[in-house]
């Protein structure tokens, strides 16, 4: 008998609102109730109080139930077809109440403000009669027409019992709160926190913008503080504008009115102001019942520029807005946010004070943001102790937040498919990451101009030129890798790098050994991607490119043949050409007054105030934040004398770099490279042709050893297994070198430096 | 058939109860009609004031009384005032007999509580072919009490929705009145009455 089955039977329609449940003669004694007892009957989803009755048949094995009195967000829905025991019925002790507060759902806004607070009191309490109530229950109202009530949710009871507590005549009921049933919908919906990282301070900013007005507001009618009511979040698609918005309202439970600008538009003239319209008075009305904010996500779209664009209905629309927006009254708390990635796109009149009062620029993330998003996201995948999140931090440079879930998305899949089990027990470790890296490109990059494809390229490929090496290291690698060092030196990155020399030197092949070497973002920029038929695009793409980079810092901007890009303005006369053009621009980019206020990325923290507390591995982190925001140019030419002096100054490309052509070692070592993949006779002397292969550059030697490999393809056949001595000095009878005396005399002029002489004097 | 004191003491409460409600349910219905007439002149009083809020006085041959507007206005509202004072005191009779059933109905009950242990489910639910079960009879109870509860509230949320800004309303007031009057539960009372009638036979 413990344990008998009771199957669960809709309620029959008088016992509606009764707050009867009909129980079978068995159960009833079982659970020991008395006529009109309260028992509590637990299923699954929620609780509900109910009074026992016997059922009129007197017939076992059924329940049913009217759910008057239940917990929240339980419904009627999830009892068909249940079969309980009756240890889900419970006896109640009851005890009358002598003061229960309550929260008052009322039907709708206007039912809210038409009803007088006696005739609520009033109702209430007839609702509320002979009910047994717990607390946090929700008492449903009965459907009498005129009635104003929906529901009524128990806040706090008095006395305080467990048990259930009757609602006599004389029970005091005092209503604390009045919400509408939207609002109350909207208050009991689903509230897991959504986090969002890297951007706390943001986030704080924010809620304090809508709290504090809805909790405040006498302070604020006092100081006669007119509440900010606009943010326009500024920022490169992915950085999480949307969803540090959602955040937000979640943590304050503020309602997201969302404005999209399709939704908006209509078919009809007029259609689209009118909806919009109708949206604003819908904010306006549910602002009066809590903190409510008005998204409009994309607002380019919404809002184009009135100028610009000769179409009527849009300008209309924007009109629309900007007269809504001033339209609101500081009684209510309405906030209204905007995001957008174009934020020039948008008509002036809308940021201004009053309209958006604050915008928020959100930038591509930084070193440590970009640690706190990987913390957040890999918090809830399993991962194996070898992955190093800062590793992974630096390794994702210009990558925003929607690339970095992108990122561990992939990881993980990756992860699925080595593990060839179908176990619970999947580790994410590190190579996992390094193959979803090699996959998953920063978005921003995918429209990129200089983003290039090469082949890694390691410094041991390049034979000589030992210390252009060094000094391409010092002058690129250190900066990234040592910046505590160069902070104590009291040393500042360089800017810009020009790599000079005769062709053929391997300048490009250096820059390639250079991005391979550190990780950070490679922009090439050639003419081709700049010139364009247009007027003015030329500039545009090159700041863009530097825009780009700035995005990514750290940076390189390499400016291959930069002497077909820019022109000199001294040499020539017009000054008008495009080539100018784009070389002020440069001039500009390198070394202008300032950056854009919207490319600002990160929290402005001092790097002083708040080392204290930090450990050492943190302030290293803020170390390489602070250094590696600039961007690097390297540019290589073979004609540095028809640059402009202005590039040629320090601040701008401030260090020259000279790339001899090799000496007789370097000549070796190239020879012995580029002789690595060919089969050589024994009888071969590199060293006697490094001694012959005088004025030779890099791409001649390699030229020599082609030659030489063909010639003993000719000679010998298809057949032919190696190369002897006789075939490089055939060739290098054929091949001539393309340096010459004069070539180099001539960049012995240019800068005329001690440098330059003795590799000349070297190479002799 | 052999009955313990316990039930006798009940069978009587409820004889006593369902009587007073027999009472009752005459002040309760008188009430409900009285305040048909009541409600049809508020609903002519009502058209009369949009007529008199549509027509333009300066356009008829009436503007030549002066303040004619005006005192029409006032003594419409004058009338209507005295009207809704008239159902208010009706709709105190409503209350009184809702109080009154409430107050039998507690005490029923009261006498169950003090009696239920020595009572028994068993004797509780026992039904036989002339009398219905103690159950039954309390559960009855409990549905008039209710019954006069959400009538009782339901034309007093009536009555308080009439305003003078919205005549339209006004005018439909005697059918809304006529629904509540024709409620599906409304011989609910008569009829329990009817059923229980053997009591008085004990």
């Amino acid at each position: 008998m413990a344990a008998a089955l009771l199957k669960l039977l809709p309620p029959e329609v008088g016992d509606q609102g009764t707050q009867r449940c009909r129980l079978g003669p068995a159960t009833f004694s079982s659970v020991g109730a008395r006529l009109g007892s309260p028992l509590r009957i637990t299923v699954p989803g929620g609780c509900c109080l109910c009074s026992a009755w016997p059922r009129n048949d007197l017939a076992d094995g059924y329940l049913q139930l009217d759910l008057k009195c239940k917990t929240p967000g339980f419904s009627a829905s999830k009892l068909e077809g249940l079969t309980l025991s009756t240890s889900h019925v419970k006896l109640l002790a009851c005890q009358r109440l002598r003061k229960v507060t309550v929260k008052v759902v009322l039907k709708n806004l206007t039912v809210k403000k038409s009803t007088p607070q006696a005739t609520l009191q009033e109702i209430v309490k007839e609702l509320l009669r002979n009910v047994y109530v717990s607390l946090h229950y929700v008492v449903t109202a009965v459907p009498i027409p005129g009635n104003p009530v929906v529901c009524v949710e128990i806040l706090a009871i008095d006395p305080l019992t467990e048990e259930a507590g009757l609602i006599a005549p004389k029970t005091n009921i005092s209503i604390k709160e009045v919400v509408s049933l939207e609002w109350y919908r909207h208050l009991s919906k689903d509230t897991a926190k959504i986090s969002v990282a890297g951007m706390d301070d943001l986030g704080s900013s924010l809620k304090e913008m809508i709290v504090l007005p809805f909790h405040f507001p006498k302070t604020f009618k006092k100081l006669g503080l007119s509440i900010p009511r606009g943010v326009l979040l500024v920022g490169p698609p992915g950085v999480g504008k949307t969803l540090l918005v959602k955040a937000v309202a979640r943590e304050v439970g503020a309602y997201v009115l969302c404005i999209s600008g399709p939704a908006i538009y209509g078919s009809r003239p007029g259609e689209g102001e009118e909806n919009l319209r109708r949206i604003f008075e819908q904010g306006r009305e549910l602002s009066c019942e809590g903190p409510t904010i008005l998204f409009i996500d994309e607002i380019d779209s919404l809002c184009p520029k009135r100028g610009s664009s000769n179409n009527i209905p849009e300008n209309r629309i924007v009109a629309q807005l900007l007269t809504l927006m001033d339209g609101i009254g500081s009684e209510n708390e309405m906030v209204i946010m905007a995001a957008t990635n174009r934020p020039d796109a948008l008509d002036p009149a809308l940021r201004r004070h009053g309209r958006f009062d604050r915008e928020v620029v959100i930038g591509t993330p930084t070193l440590k943001q970009r640690r706190s998003i990987l913390q957040l996201i890999t918090s809830n995948m399993p991962i194996s102790t070898d992955v190093d999140l800062i590793n992974l931090a630096e390794m994702t440079t210009g990558y925003v937040g929607a690339d970095l879930t992108a990122l561990c998305r992939e990881a993980a899949m990756q992860a699925v498919l080595h593990s060839s089990l179908d176990s619970v027990h999947v580790l994410i470790n590190m190579a996992d990451f390094h193959e979803a890296f090699k996959k998953i490109q920063p978005s921003s990059f995918r429209s990129s101009v200089g983003l290039t494809d090469f082949k890694p390229v390691t410094w041991e490929q390049i034979g000589g030129l030992d210390d252009v090496k060094l000094k391409l290291k010092q002058s690129i690698e250190w900066p990234l890798k040592f910046p505590q060092a160069f902070v104590r030196m009291g040393l500042s990155q360089p800017k810009g790098i020009l790599l000079y020399g005769p062709a053929g030197c391997a300048k490009t092949t250096l820059v390639k050994a250079v991005a391979t070497s550190c990780h950070c973002s490679f922009l090439c920029v050639s003419g081709a991607d700049l010139f364009s038929p247009y007027v003015g695009d030329s500039e545009k793409i090159l700041s863009q490119v530097f825009r780009q980079a700035r995005a990514h810092t750290p940076a390189i901007v390499f400016l291959d043949e930069i002497d077909s890009i820019l022109g000199s303005r001294s040499a020539c006369k017009t000054g008008h050409g495009v080539p100018e053009k784009v070389l002020s621009v440069l001039l500009n980019e390198l070394d202008g007054v300032g950056l854009k206020v919207t490319e600002r990325r990160g929290n402005e923290t001092q790097l002083e105030g708040e080392c204290q507390e930090q450990n050492e591995k943190e302030r290293q982190l803020e170390f390489q934040e602070v250094l590696n925001k600039g961007v690097m140019i390297v540019a290589a030419t073979n004609r540095p004398d028809v640059l402009d002096n202005a590039l040629l100054r320090p601040g701008r490309l401030d260090k020259l770099i000279y790339i001899p052509p090799p000496d007789q070692k370097g000549r070796l070592s190239i020879l012995k490279i580029c002789t690595e993949k060919i089969p050589i006779d024994s009888d071969v002397s590199l060293e006697y042709l490094a001694v012959q292969t005088k004025l030779f550059s890099g791409a001649d030697i390699e030229n020599l050893c082609k030659e030489a490999a063909l010639l003993a393809l000719q000679e010998n056949g298809l057949e032919a297994t190696n190369v002897k001595h006789e075939h490089f000095v055939k060739s290098l009878k054929t091949v001539k070198p393309s340096l010459t005396l004069t070539n180099l005399d001539y960049y012995e002029k240019l800068f005329n430096s001690q440098e330059v002489s003795s590799y000349i004097r070297r190479i002799w | 058939m052999s009955e313990s004191p316990a039930i006798l003491v009940l069978h009587q409460a409820l004889q006593k109860s369902f009587q007073a409600i027999h009472q009752q349910q005459g002040v309760w219905q008188q009430a409900l009609t009285d305040c048909k007439p009541l409600l049809s002149s508020l609903s002519n009083l009502a058209e009369q004031m949009q007529a008199c809020q549509k027509v333009t006085f300066a356009h008829t041959p009436l503007r030549d009384f002066p303040d004619l507007e005006e005192q029409l206005k006032y003594k419409q509202r004058c009338a209507a005032e005295g009207l809704l004072e008239e159902l208010g005191g009706k709709v105190a009779d409503l209350q009184k007999v809702r109080d009154a059933v409430s107050g039998y109905v507690g005490t029923v009950f009261q006498l169950y509580e003090q009696h239920a242990d020595v009572l028994g489910f068993e004797a509780s639910v026992q039904r036989t072919a002339p009398h219905p079960s103690l159950a039954d009879m309390l559960e009855w109870l409990h549905d008039i009490e209710r019954y006069y509860r959400h009538e009782y509230l339901e034309s007093k949320l009536l009555l308080l929705q009439i305003r003078y800004e919205n005549l339209p309303d006004m005018q439909t007031l005697p059918r809304s009145w006529e629904r509540i009057l024709e409620h599906d539960s409304r011989s609910m009372v008569p009829d329990t009455l009817l059923k229980v009638s053997f009591l008085g036979t004990l």
